[in-house]
């Protein structure tokens, strides 16, 4: 039997999201990405894969385009956009060793470093100016450890993200108010 | 007899779902677009957030060790 071919491709996203906004979207991940080498110095080590990025951003536009189909979502939320997109970099891995370096254990989880970075930076939003307090850093740490921890080894899903999102939103929520409540 | 229950059984749930009375949880539906506008933002704030002080620290973070729990 013939395979109507037409019928396998991506065009129902092209159609729902459209060109401009599918484009947009992968040069801003391709900067993230670029950055995040350029910060850990990583130019001569490790690269973008073009053809891996290609496949997060068809494997999210999927994603996103099945679970608005179900819920009849106009506009996916904020923090679920960031748990899909850091759910297909984790599981597609578009960043790429191109020299190896034994000594560097980090190089092998440059994909999982990257991902907790979007993450942290996620939860931090605009409060670029806080400091950690030093009594709370080894609570933080913590936080932090373990989120790369399950990057790195752990079963994940775009909905585990979510809700890992979802509770740090909630308690900044609760903080904020018991602040008020003092 | 038993087959009686579950052929009743079944003729009674696609009745519901048929009258709409097993519904679809949907997620809230309440999200502003995610604007090209605030996609920059959050680039820029990422590559602000890169060269912090804060991301120094995180930078070299060591895995958690895994002790059980």
């Amino acid at each position: 039997m013939e395979t109507n071919r037409k019928s396998f491709d991506y065009s129902e996203i092209l159609n729902s999201f459209g060109e401009e906004k599918i484009e947009d979207r992968y040069a801003n991940l391709y900067e993230y990405l670029e950055s995040f080498i350029k910060r850990h110095k990583y130019e001569d080590k490790v690269t973008i894969a073009n053809s891996v990025l290609n496949q997060v951003v068809i494997d999210y536009f999927a994603d996103i385009y099945r679970l608005k189909n179900f819920h009849h979502i106009e506009a996916i939320n904020y923090i679920k956009i960031h748990a899909y997109t850091a759910y297909w970099i984790l599981r597609r891995k578009p960043l790429q060793i191109i020299q190896d370096d034994v000594n560097d254990v980090n190089l092998a989880f440059v994909n999982e470093k990257f991902v907790a970075s979007y993450l942290i930076q996620f939860t931090r939003g605009e409060n670029d100016k806080v400091i950690i307090l030093e009594e709370e850093r080894q609570a933080y740490f913590e936080f932090v450890k373990n989120l790369e921890y399950f990057l790195r080894y752990r079963l994940v899903t775009p909905q585990m993200i979510e809700t890992m999102l979802e509770a740090y939103m909630a308690g900044k929520a609760f903080q904020k108010s018991f602040d008020y409540s003092e | 007899m038993k087959e009686q229950n579950s052929r009743n059984a079944a003729t009674k749930f696609v009745e519901l779902l048929r009258n709409g009375q097993i519904r679809k949880s949907i997620l809230p539906n309440t999200a502003l677009s995610y604007s090209n506008c605030q996609e920059a933002k959050d680039l820029r704030n990422y590559k602000k957030f890169l060269q912090s002080f804060a991301y120094d620290d995180l930078k070299n973070t060591e895995v958690r060790t895994y002790d059980g729990d």
